[in-house]
């Protein structure tokens, strides 16, 4: 079944963008909680940035969509595994 | 109001491993503004865009919303201080090689690195400020940057003096 799609039109392409990368998007479905989902790297490798990004929470309503976007972007393209690197 | 894009990292010292708990309460005391990863157990990231009047305030306020939300963390590192000639090619928006042709352009001035090794490490703000005293790059660093990156150095340098403590 697909997943849902995070509300803001930003935010859901970043989604995209990731899991055409390889990453796993999960959303939650605790409703009062202020995470969305989460986006998780398969590779999940301590030699990328420690590892640290290989799990990046996604926010229901972030202060700045378009500047959460761009970070979520940003840790994508980041990624050891990323192809075009 | 300018916006400052920088990134703290904490490790948790309460010895709880799941850092997603802590989620909402980081979010309502004011981290609303930063991406939050926890791919590593008992560590967090915070990428922050964040208002303020100056980079000292934002990275100050920063960590002190964090702290209210989970009293324990203690501060690892704040970026972007700490780079490599990848690092630094990548924030100025050009090749590797064009950077390590930059640097050995004029070895005499070129700050000292605080690691030779492979890879080579230096302080962000070192290296901007050489750039602009050779005359090199001043259009692509961005002003809060040098703002940003003097701030971040201060913050490491603390933390590892008190890690001697």
């Amino acid at each position: 079944m697909a997943r849902q799609k995070h509300k803001s039109k930003e935010i859901e392409e970043v989604l995209q963008y990731a899991e055409q990368n390889g990453w796993i998007v999960e959303v939650h479905n605790k409703s009062k909680s202020h995470a969305w989902g989460v986006m998780k790297c398969q590779n999940n490798d301590t030699n990328c940035w420690n590892g640290i990004y290989c799990s990046t929470s996604v926010w229901s309503t972030p202060k700045n969509t378009m500047n959460h976007a761009k970070q979520l972007k940003r840790i994508v393209d980041k990624c050891i595994y990323k192809e075009d690197k | 109001m300018k916006e400052f894009d920088f990134e703290l990292i904490f490790k948790l010292a309460d010895g709880k491993q799941d850092s997603s708990e802590y989620l909402d309460a980081l979010f309502e005391n004011g981290c609303d503004d930063a991406t939050i990863s926890a791919g590593q157990l008992g560590m967090i990231s915070l990428s922050f865009t964040r208002e303020a009047l100056n980079a000292s305030e934002a990275i100050e306020s920063a960590i002190s919303d964090v702290k209210k939300a989970i009293p324990s963390v203690k501060l690892v590192e704040a970026s972007p201080d700490i780079v490599s000639i990848s690092d630094i090619s990548s924030i100025l928006g050009h090749s590797r090689q064009y950077t390590r042709k930059l640097f050995n352009s004029d070895t005499t001035s070129l700050p000292a690195p605080i690691h030779i090794g492979n890879p080579s490490i230096w302080h962000l703000s070192e290296v901007l400020n050489w750039l602009k005293s050779i005359g090199k790059q001043e259009s692509r660093i961005n002003e809060n940057l040098f703002e940003l990156s003097y701030i971040t150095k201060q913050i490491n340098i603390k933390r590892q003096l008190e890690a001697c403590k």
